[in-house]
């Protein structure tokens, strides 16, 4: 009950202040695992969406996701403050997921074109984000989201990364150890094979 | 002279908003006078939107659940593999170190007794090997002397060794004195 009391205590006092990722690492550093928790809220969401959108499957987005959060537990004392936190967590989730796709491929049991169809529970698109007539329609998305599949992997994971995180240049350069003109070429590549099979952008 | 294939690198420019006025004029004069880049521009524009679109996952309600039993799982196969490592390595760390005493130990009285034998002034022996005119090897072994110190000892070697010269003169044995071993 007192534990409970100073959890809500902790709350509040995070919803007012909202410390930053360095200061919870430093704090879970220091022996703070409500702070972990909090990093786990934080970041559970933008991961999951990353390696959903990279591997295709919403199950092994989870246990991959889960994974970095076990890494991240187990070696806190790894990481620096030389690095943005942002940047570390990404990197564990990145390998792990280039991990996963490479047990598959040895596995040759899951094709990458056939996954994800019952990947339903979508959150509904924000209305805000104002989407055109066209993407509303469910198989448009299902349609999409098997075109960026068929990617290949390096041009995958820089437009997942840019396009659909939002994350800049600079920060998709230092989680996968890339030169920044690397990743934009990457990403403009990937982008121009995307466009020119998203067919229905030309109605 | 500025290409098609030009301009589209400066429209995805444009998608990350990374252009500046003037060339933003550049790429709108471009694009008023050629349909193909107009065209790849504007789908361009709307992949953005649907990119941004794409619904989010949220993740599992069990996510948190699951997570914890797994870290649970996690810290208990750790405190295993330490308690194994108290219930079989430290016995075999200990079994180790008696070893490694005893083995100590009978080093240090086998030297101890050496040094014993060298106050005792055992015999250390030569042997010099001679090579006579028909190059058959011959062994003349220094007999057994007593020497209080190395010095003495070599003193006494080369006092041998001098009148196995004189042999070796006499005998007309070829020179080659070798100390083989003392």
């Amino acid at each position: 009950m007192l534990h409970k009391q100073k959890n809500k205590q902790q709350e509040e006092g995070e919803t007012a202040i909202k410390p930053d990722d360095e200061e919870l690492i430093e704090r879970f550093q220091n022996g703070d695992v409500y702070a972990f928790d909090l990093i786990v809220q934080r970041y559970k969401e933008p991961l999951i969406n990353f390696i959903y959108y990279y591997l295709g499957n919403r199950l092994d987005a989870e246990d991959v996701v889960q994974e970095t959060f076990i890494r991240l537990y187990k070696k806190k004392d790894m990481y620096r403050k030389i690095a943005k936190f942002s940047t570390w967590i990404y990197t564990i989730a990145s390998n792990l997921a280039k991990t996963e796709l490479r047990k598959r491929k040895r596995r040759r049991t899951l094709s990458l074109s056939k996954i994800g169809y019952d990947d339903k529970d979508f959150e509904i698109p924000d209305e805000e984000l104002k989407p055109d007539s066209i993407v509303e329609n469910e198989m448009k998305f299902d349609f999409i989201k098997k075109e960026i599949d068929k990617l290949p992997d390096r041009f995958k994971e820089v437009v997942v990364l840019r396009d659909m995180e939002q994350l800049s240049y600079e920060e998709i350069s230092d989680i996968l150890h890339i030169p920044i003109g690397t990743v934009k070429s990457r990403v403009n590549r990937g982008r121009k094979r995307l466009q020119s099979n998203l067919t229905f952008l030309k109605e | 002279m500025k290409n098609c294939r030009y301009y589209k690198q400066l429209m995805y420019s444009l998608y990350d908003d990374e252009l500046g006025p003037n060339e933003i004029l550049e790429l709108e004069n471009h694009m008023a006078s050629c349909d193909e880049c107009r065209e790849f521009y504007n789908c361009a524009k709307k992949m953005k939107t649907v990119l941004q679109a794409m619904p989010r996952i949220r993740p599992s309600e069990n996510f948190n659940i699951l997570l914890r039993e797994k870290l649970r799982r996690e810290s208990a196969a750790r405190l295993h593999q330490s308690n194994s490592f108290v219930r079989y390595a430290m016995p075999a760390f200990g079994i180790g170190m008696v070893v490694l005493a005893v083995g100590v130990l009978s080093v240090k009285s086998l030297s101890r007794n050496n040094a014993g034998n060298s106050v005792a002034n055992r015999t250390p022996v030569s042997r010099v090997q001679y090579e006579n005119s028909d190059n058959h090897n011959v062994n003349y072994v220094i007999e057994e002397y007593n020497a209080k110190s190395n010095e003495e000892m070599i003193t006494d070697i080369d006092s041998h060794t001098d009148s196995l010269k004189s042999l070796r003169d006499t005998h007309h044995l070829k020179a080659r004195i070798t100390p083989v071993s003392f």
